[in-house]
């Protein structure tokens, strides 16, 4: 059996998408250590073009194919049921969505705003101008998003306020050991830890300590990989 | 002994509390036989057995639960033969993460919304202590102690500038502009928003102690406001629908038709 896992290559080794960060911890809860990580770039979609559409993560697992990090994560749960669990049943699977929906509060226009030009210099050579255009035509020009970002991020880390109480309360968002919960979250802050210098949290923060913990996870595969800050 | 919930009432024992509006939906979920006790603002002196004056506050026998979160801990661990409250450990630890949003956020949301309001069905005789305590010193830390919220640093600032902002208004000010409000109130209810419009409750396709956390507040605001929260044709306010309901339409029955 083997599995390979396409996702958003950047500059060098670089690998930053934050929904490609939530099937690659998904892949290592569920034990997987082996798979192999296909990088797909912005200007050449071709190692994916037999999934007859464009967007990454796309995993496949021998004969089958499962694009969309949720489905991904899904297929896993449902596949490998004895194996550790991501959502540990309907309910769990149910309250996830929740989490992800909270997750594009954090991300848009928040951390996206603010990792805005960090997330373009780590863009593929050959993907810039492509990925400036786009960018660009939906959020106006890049050089705009170098200013102010002390101030933005004081506002963003207000939003963290459940997750810090939550947090302080239990070691992770599935309780008292991670769950696919908690890589929808980490997902935004390993791409964060990627991309930029910034340092997102306080270390006094009860958040800051739960990022520690899920990037000593499975041997600190998330922290080894190349990234910007801690 | 019956079960007893004794809850933050006002004025014809209005219930003035959405956390106790959890305990309460958690207690019919489990099936529970039990009696509401309403306790007024300055009544806690009737709390003095549970060592502490914050509700709801839980008597089952000889055992007495505070705080609304412990409260559904006790009763999933208690009656566990009966329809579960979370459904695993990993649901559990998500319920909690939806609890506390709902009460750094939606609830911070919501309060401006109905505060004036509010006042009228605190009772009487508790009005002017109820407009001392919460005119000014609304946002600070000990508003949020007698919420029995954990306080910290991080917690103080947007309640003075952000979706709290009730700092240093009067109870009138800080209801003013609700009409404008309502617009960003809304839009913080996304993320429920997105996920009652693909399944039927937060929990799937049951309701659980989650969706009793995002009612609370609701059921809270329709005992005492008939300000329109949401429109008909938002998502939110179909799931709303369901959980009104449930129960013997409890949430129906309860307050102001909205």
């Amino acid at each position: 059996m083997t599995i390979t896992l396409y996702e958003l290559g950047g500059k060098k080794d670089f690998r930053y998408c934050p929904f490609c960060w939530r099937s690659l911890m998904a892949l290592k809860q569920k034990g997987f250590s082996d798979f192999t990580r296909v990088p797909v770039f912005y200007r050449d979609r071709s190692p994916i073009a037999f999934t007859k559409q464009d967007r990454v993560p796309v995993l496949v697992d021998g004969e089958r194919w499962i694009n969309d990090s949720w489905d991904i994560a899904c297929y896993l749960e449902d596949t490998y049921p004895d194996r550790p669990p991501l959502f540990g049943g309907g309910a769990g699977r149910a309250l996830a969505q929740f989490i992800s929906s909270w997750v594009l509060e954090l991300q848009k226009p928040g951390l996206t705003a603010i990792l805005m030009w960090d997330a373009f210099e780590h863009v593929e050579a050959a993907d810039r101008s492509w990925w400036r255009a786009d960018r660009e035509k939906r959020f106006g020009k890049l050089e705009v998003y170098q200013e102010g970002k002390a101030e933005k991020l004081a506002a963003w880390r207000q939003l963290l306020s459940p997750l810090r109480v939550t947090l302080a309360e239990q070691p992770f968002l599935g309780g008292s050991s991670p769950s696919y919960a908690d890589y929808i979250v980490f997902g935004s802050f390993q791409w964060a830890r990627c991309v930029s210098r910034l340092e997102l949290l306080e270390e006094s923060d009860p958040v800051y300590d739960w990022r520690e913990r899920i990037l000593d996870l499975f041997d600190g595969f998330a922290r080894s990989a190349p990234h910007e800050s801690r | 002994m019956a079960i007893e919930l004794y809850e933050l009432a006002g004025r014809g024992n209005t219930k003035l509390s959405p956390h106790c509006w959890k305990s309460v939906y958690a207690m019919n979920h489990k099936g529970l036989a039990f009696e509401r006790i309403g306790v007024k603002f300055l009544e806690k002196d009737r709390l003095a057995f549970s060592g502490q004056k914050l509700m709801p506050v839980l008597r089952d026998g000889d055992t007495i639960v505070c705080d609304s979160w412990a409260i559904a801990e006790y009763l999933e661990q208690t009656y566990s033969d009966r329809p579960p409250l979370f459904g695993g450990d990993i649901a559990k630890g998500e319920t909690r993460f939806i609890n506390d949003w709902t009460n750094k956020v939606q609830i911070f949301a919501f309060r401006r919304l109905f505060i004036r309001d509010a006042f009228d069905h605190v009772d009487e005789a508790e009005q002017a202590h109820y407009r001392a305590t919460r005119e000014v010193r609304y946002g600070e830390n000990q508003q949020l102690m007698e919420a029995g919220q954990p306080v910290n640093e991080h917690d103080v600032a947007p309640m003075k500038s952000g979706y709290g902002g009730t700092y240093g208004r009067t109870l009138e000010e800080m209801q003013a502009d609700r009409d404008i409000r309502i617009q960003e109130v809304r839009r913080l209810m996304e993320p429920i928003r997105k996920v009652v419009a693909r399944q039927p409750f937060l929990a799937g396709d049951l309701p659980g102690y989650a969706d009793y956390s995002v009612l609370g507040p609701f059921i809270w605001g329709k005992s005492v406001s008939p300000f329109r929260l949401l429109q008909i044709d938002d998502p939110i306010f179909a799931w709303r629908d369901r959980m009104y309901h449930l129960f013997g339409s409890l949430g129906h029955k309860t307050g102001y038709p909205v």
